[in-house]
């Protein structure tokens, strides 16, 4: 199984990498940085399982590169992406984020996967909550990729 | 007294008696309107006005001379409102004559100040205030009169005096000044509302101060029934004008509010006012409360020849009459509704036609004309046909069609429920109702006016108007567009939208703007509730790209919120779809700017492009309109990177400059702002570019300027040593002794030069040479490696990076000055609000500061322990150039090899020194990544685990998102950090205009602080160039007058910067200009800065710089004067105007 995580927290990809190599589950991790790097690895190969985080610069970080903007939703935009390239990989949203945007704009991770499920049903599996703080998102994660990686 | 019984009588006596044996007079008649039976108010009223002492006593000044009169005295204590109602018509009807007089001159004062007539306004003012005294709306109008004739100066001398009446600190010295600031051209009415409802629900005054306040300050339309009962009270201690506007607000609302419990009562007061007092808006209110027949439908002279499409001769009409009866709303409705314009005279009355005009025909700023009608309603309170207009131009602001009532979202209903209340609000005062104004009020209401009316039969055009809004079938002599129009509105009153779209289709021809753009937004709305989502979307953007004036009647919120996934995929037009969502993110918000993206990504895949910039033509079923405002607007970099084919940020900025290009074919016309844009975009690729190249040149080392100073410092005591070693002496290097033994060590473990005794004259010499040599690479203040470490790095940029991230999402406060942190009150300000919300937001505070000391303290751990040249050896400082044998050995055999020319021994010796350099910079590097991170990380993670604990993800949600936030911007600040330690050659030549390093400046401590602001000033000298190789010295000064500004400004979170570029004689000055926080100790800065300013004249200031606070202004002067090689005038100090002023002074070109 390859796996794609589109994370740009250099400390929460090493980690949940970490964790995905200790489950020894059959399969390769492969990591990208931002939402293009991660279009760009969909589009040389798709991966069988996407964990995707939710607000992402546009290109990777670099010392030359501001990353052009950070969005709020810009895993929705890998999404979309892979719904009009017709790519055919399911995607686990993986966020440090219970909420999203700020003040009266603020959407709930609730709410957002509710609008996931409705706007990208045949690649939106489910969200989980990740924490520093908690290990609950471990067991959520190892349950969905031990099902995932047995069908 | 017929018809009196012995309760009356025992009642009156009472009343009496207690008056008469009271101290408290007033108290007691006011406690006497709770139980005196009603009928007896009048009487009881009269008595006490019959006896002076006692009717001055209770009554005060009914007219009083000064606005302090109006807040001397205590209100009425609340009763019910029947009984309030009928105790204020029982006064004002002893008020009667006196009111009538007042009437009569309000009516010709509102005829006379919108035609035009000056003079005979303020004639009339002045007899009002001669015979009625101040009132405040009194002076609401004059101020209103002075500004509209004679400008601020004059309003703002007659409010000046009127506040010198009543006391600056007084409530109505409050009230009259806001109603002047409320005048002033550049306030807009919207925003102004908005902050005085914040400023007022914040004032320390009791509620029903604050609603009087309210009224008069925001007018009728910020309360309802209950609050215009307060504001009657009030105004019974002001004047008895206030008192009887005040009776005739609380009227009017409970006509629109049409409570049954109190309206019959109403309807009873005011039959009995009218008895009396002959206002005809009294008896308009009383007829639309009882529903009598007395309301006539009229067409009028110039209305009458607009419905049956006799523009011209509505157009002559109108000229003539927009003078005398400037009251008139009928008139300004026709002037809007005229195919052509009609001539309109420069008055008052004339301009607000034009503006109606605009409104209606989407021939201009709309947004401003009705602003300006707002403010005109807002500023004559009162004047009804200014209401009028004001309802009208709010319905056209709205995309919902006023002739519908059918259900509509709950949103859309409230808005449109808003209107309805306003507009009847403002018709309640006319007896007389021209078709011109009922066709903006909603279908319901109109019907049930229209029913209960009659209608003037001489005009049969009205006849037929009122004959269609009662059987839904339009006639001539209506003309054909009205009756088009009347017909597809009916249809949708019938829900037959399919009929409704042929009908308003055909107006999509018309000439006549009023009935078209009508048309237009009956049609969209037709369509969206027919779910017509294909053809709806291709209306709102073939309308919107014509005429962005439309965008107010186009339902674009509506439509958005209905579009779901299959109704998007859908729709066949995904430019028109993408123009769509761009309106909406323009206008609303950015709810939709996904969707916004994907529009644009399939218009170009139905297109068969995969960039815009290959959109050469319109696609089929797209006009030439819609792709140029489809490239031209929304296929924006913001936009596009979503597209997935671009590498980076100026791949993305290539594009839009070849978009724009394309554009340049496709619409000339605009050629030159595409030519702007493509410039300005070139400028920021140059300077992303030149910004990036001058963050990585930290550590600048430069050859060329250590050999020049190797040649000063030791090239003769080499040809000494070179001497010695031709003489056959030789260097004994490796038998130095040291002289403490052990434990102090090279980096590479060898006894340190500095502490040995060298074993002969010679290595004495050769060590000699090295150690100055190494000091001057160090230590030298034009290019040593101490100097880039201490400007460019240690003083203030580390700490500014590294707090960049904690700073962009309020999670620091700067220090105040005894070093503690201040309270951090953005996030206080957004907790949800409790009783105990202060207590618990200090335990959070605590925490916030608690984790701004710890990441403070690894920042100086980092600047002061870190990134220093360790000296001695137990000294800090992770950079280890001190010389032991090994390295000493190395040179000469370096020597050895290379042969014996001084410069090849210099050059080598520099290569040397980097790379002894290079582990220590590694080192850095590597503790960046791994013990600064983790401890960083740790402490974020800490802060997250006790403000989870505090239960700040109930009460302050967004604060824990900041706290995540800040976990990966912590990880790219520090990777941007690492990227710093590592050795700059650059030299870059290009030179850079001093606008550019200006902005890469202001771009950098943006980024350090996202809230800084800057205004730049640069007074013609823009393009004064700056050699490329001093861009970076030019950066760094200006970085340090910006952190000068930043930590010293007592400015808080937002500190802004004025940095005025000017030419003084042949020389530049650089002058940044603050404004000094409420808490700044002014004359401990003027003293500060005279201290510093003395020190830079006498040359102490060098010691200073050693220290590591308050050396930013002797650093900027130490870059001028050693990385410049310039001689500066710095000067610093409070200006006239209270700002704190940094000023210096540079050639105008100045060459390497």
């Amino acid at each position: 199984m390859r796996i794609l995580l589109v994370e740009d927290d250099s400390h929460k990809r090493e980690e949940v990498v970490a964790f995905i190599l200790k489950l020894q589950l059959d399969c390769i991790v492969e990591t990208a940085n931002s939402i293009q790097t991660g279009i760009d690895a969909v589009r040389r190969s798709a991966a069988d399982l996407v964990l995707l985080d939710m607000s992402l610069p546009v290109f990777d970080y670099s010392v030359t590169e501001d990353g052009f903007k950070h969005v709020s939703f810009g895993g929705r935009d890998f999404l979309d992406f892979l719904e009009r390239a017709t790519i055919q990989t399911k995607v686990i949203v993986l966020t440090a984020f219970d909420r999203f945007s700020e003040g009266a704009d603020a959407v709930t991770l609730e709410k957002l996967s509710e609008e996931l499920c409705r706007e990208f049903p045949d690649h939106y599996v489910g969200s989980i909550w990740y924490s520093t703080l908690h290990d609950d998102w471990k067991a959520r994660l190892a349950e969905l990729l031990t099902r995932f990686s047995a069908a | 007294m017929n018809g009196e019984t012995r309760n009356d009588r025992a009642a009156r006596r009472l009343f009496r008696d207690r008056l008469r044996g009271s101290k408290r007079k007033f108290e007691v008649m006011a406690e006497a309107r709770e139980w005196l039976p009603p009928h007896l108010f009048s009487e009881s009223i009269a008595w006490v006005m019959n006896q002076s002492e006692l009717g001055s006593m209770i009554f005060f000044s009914r007219f009083p001379p000064t606005l302090w009169h109006l807040g001397r005295f205590a209100p009425l204590t609340p009763t019910s409102i029947r009984r309030e109602i009928l105790w204020a018509d029982a006064f004002l009807l002893h008020q009667s004559e006196q009111l009538n007089e007042f009437i009569i001159l309000r009516a010709e004062l509102e005829g006379l100040i919108y035609s035009g007539s000056e003079k005979a306004s303020f004639e009339i003012l002045a007899r009002i205030e001669e015979t009625f005294g101040i009132s405040f709306w009194l002076a609401k109008v004059r101020i209103a009169a002075l500004q509209l004739y004679r400008g601020i100066e004059a309003q703002k001398n007659y409010t000046a005096a009127l506040k010198g009446q009543a006391g600056r600190r007084s409530i109505q010295a409050y009230i009259v000044h806001h109603v002047s600031v409320r005048n002033e051209p550049s306030v807009t009415p919207a925003r102004y509302e908005s902050q005085m409802a914040s400023e007022l629900g914040g004032l320390a005054l009791a509620e029903e101060w604050k609603t009087k306040t309210r009224y008069h300050i925001l007018g009728a339309d910020s309360i309802g029934l209950t609050d215009a009962i307060t504001v009657l009270r009030h105004a019974h201690a002001e004047s008895v004008i206030d008192y009887y506007e005040a009776y005739m607000l609380a009227c009017r609302l409970a006509y629109v509010e049409g409570e049954p419990s109190i309206t019959q009562d109403i309807a009873k007061s005011l039959l009995r006012i009218t008895s009396k007092i002959r206002d005809p808006r009294l008896t308009a209110i009383r007829s639309r409360i009882v529903g009598a027949s007395d309301i006539v439908i009229v067409g009028g002279d110039a209305y009458s020849p607009v419905l049956a499409g006799q523009f011209e001769q509505a157009a002559k009409r109108i000229r003539s009459e927009i003078h005398e009866y400037a009251t008139n709303p009928a008139l300004y409705v026709a002037a809007a509704q005229c195919t052509v314009p009609p001539i309109l005279p420069e008055t008052p009355s004339g301009r607000l036609a034009a503006q109606l005009r605009t409104i209606l025909t989407k021939t201009g700023n709309v947004e401003q004309s009705s602003s300006e009608i707002e403010r005109q309603a807002l500023n004559f309170p009162g004047f009804d046909f200014l209401g009028v207009l004001k309802s009208i131009a709010r319905r056209e602001l709205s995309p919902i069609p006023p002739d519908v009532s059918i259900p509509l979202r709950p949103q859309s209903q409230a808005e449109f429920d808003r209107i309805n209340r306003l507009m009847l609000y403002s018709v309640a005062g006319y007896l007389e109702l021209s078709p011109a104004a009922l066709r903006f009020i909603d279908a319901e209401s109109r019907v049930a006016l229209v029913s209960t009316a009659s209608c003037d039969k001489e005009s049969s055009a009205c006849g037929a108007y009122v004959g269609a809004v009662l059987d839904g079938r339009p006639s001539a002599p209506l003309c054909g567009a009205e009756c088009t129009l009347l017909s597809g509105i009916g249809a949708i009153r019938r829900r037959e939208f399919g009929e409704a779209a042929r009908h308003l289709e055909e107006l999509l021809s018309e000439n006549n703007p009023y009935y078209r753009y009508s048309a237009v937004r009956s049609l969209a709305f037709a369509y969206l509730e027919d779910a017509q989502f294909d053809r709806s979307v291709r209306l709102i953007a073939a309308e919107y790209v014509t005429n962005e004036h439309a965008r107010h009647i186009l339902p674009v919120r509506e439509l958005a919120d209905r579009l779901d996934r299959q109704a998007r995929r859908s729709i066949e037009s995904s430019m028109c779809l993408a123009i769509v969502y761009d309106i909406y993110a323009r206008f609303v918000d950015g709810a939709y700017d996904a969707q916004r993206r994907t529009a644009v990504a399939v218009a170009l895949r139905k297109a068969d492009v995969s960039i815009p910039s290959e959109l050469r033509s319109p696609p089929a079923g797209e006009s030439l309109h819609q792709l140029v405002y489809f490239l031209r607007h929304v296929c924006i970099p913001e936009v596009i990177y979503g597209l997935g084919v671009f590498d980076n940020s100026e791949a993305l900025l290539r594009e839009r400059i070849a978009t724009l290009e394309t554009l340049k074919d496709l619409d000339p016309s605009s050629s030159v702002e595409y030519d702007g844009e493509i410039v300005e975009i070139t400028r920021r690729i140059l300077i992303q570019a030149r910004r990036a190249q001058i963050e990585q040149s930290k550590i600048q080392l430069d050859p060329e300027g250590f050999l020049r100073e190797a040649t000063r410092v030791a090239r003769e005591g080499y040809e000494r040593y070179l001497d010695y070693r031709r003489a056959g002496l030789e260097s004994r290097t490796q038998d130095t002794v040291p002289i403490h033994g052990t434990g102090s060590r090279d980096a590479e473990g060898a006894p340190l030069l500095a502490r040995a005794l060298p074993a002969d004259e010679v290595s004495a010499l050769f060590q000699a040479i090295v150690v100055d040599l190494r000091d001057s690479f160090v230590g030298n203040r034009y290019y040593g490696l101490e100097g880039f470490l201490s400007t460019r790095i240690r003083h203030s940029v580390l700490e500014n990076e590294l707090r960049s991230p904690l700073v962009g999402v309020h999670l620091v406060t700067a220090k105040d000055s005894a070093g503690n942190y201040r309270r951090n009150e953005f996030w206080r300000e957004r907790c949800t609000w409790s009783e105990e919300v202060d207590d618990w937001y200090d335990d959070v505070n605590s925490n916030l500061a608690e984790f701004a000391g710890k990441y403070d303290s690894l920042i100086e751990e980092i600047r002061d322990q870190w990134v220093r040249v360790r000296q001695t050896d137990p000294d800090s400082g992770v950079i280890d150039l001190r010389i032991g044998q090994i390295t000493l050995i190395r040179i000469e055999e370096l020597i050895a090899s290379l042969g014996y020319p001084f410069d090849t021994f210099a050059v080598g010796v520099f290569t040397l020194f980097v790379q002894l350099l290079e582990p220590g910079l590694a080192e850095i590097r590597s503790r960046l990544q791994t013990t600064a991170r983790d401890r960083a990380l740790e402490m974020v993670g800490e802060l997250e685990a006790s403000l989870n604990e505090l239960g700040a993800a109930e009460r302050i949600p967004d604060l824990l998102s900041a706290v995540r936030d800040v976990r990966a911007a912590i990880g790219r600040t520090l990777d941007r950090v690492e990227s710093w330690f590592k050795v700059s050659y650059d030299t870059a030549t290009e030179p850079l205009s001093i606008r550019d390093v200006v902005e890469i400046s202001r771009d950098i401590a943006r980024h350090f602080n996202p809230h800084f602001g800057a205004v730049l000033t640069l007074d013609g000298l823009e393009d004064v160039m700056i050699p490329g190789a001093l861009a970076t010295t030019y950066t760094d000064i200006l970085l340090m007058l910006f952190d000068n500004v930043m930590r010293h400004g007592g400015l808080g979170n937002n500190p802004e910067v004025e940095l005025q570029v000017q030419r003084r004689d042949d020389r530049m000055q650089l002058t940044a200009l603050n404004a000094l926080g409420s808490d700044a100790d002014r004359s401990m800065i003027a003293s500060r800065s005279a201290s510093i300013v003395a020190d830079i004249g006498n040359g102490s200031y060098r010691s200073a710089l050693k220290t590591k606070s308050g050396t930013g202004l002797f650093r900027i002067h130490a870059l001028i004067v050693d990385s410049l090689r310039q001689n500066s005038q710095l000067s610093a100090g409070i200006n006239d105007e209270g700002r704190y002023s940094v000023s210096i002074t540079l050639p105008l070109g100045i060459t390497m």
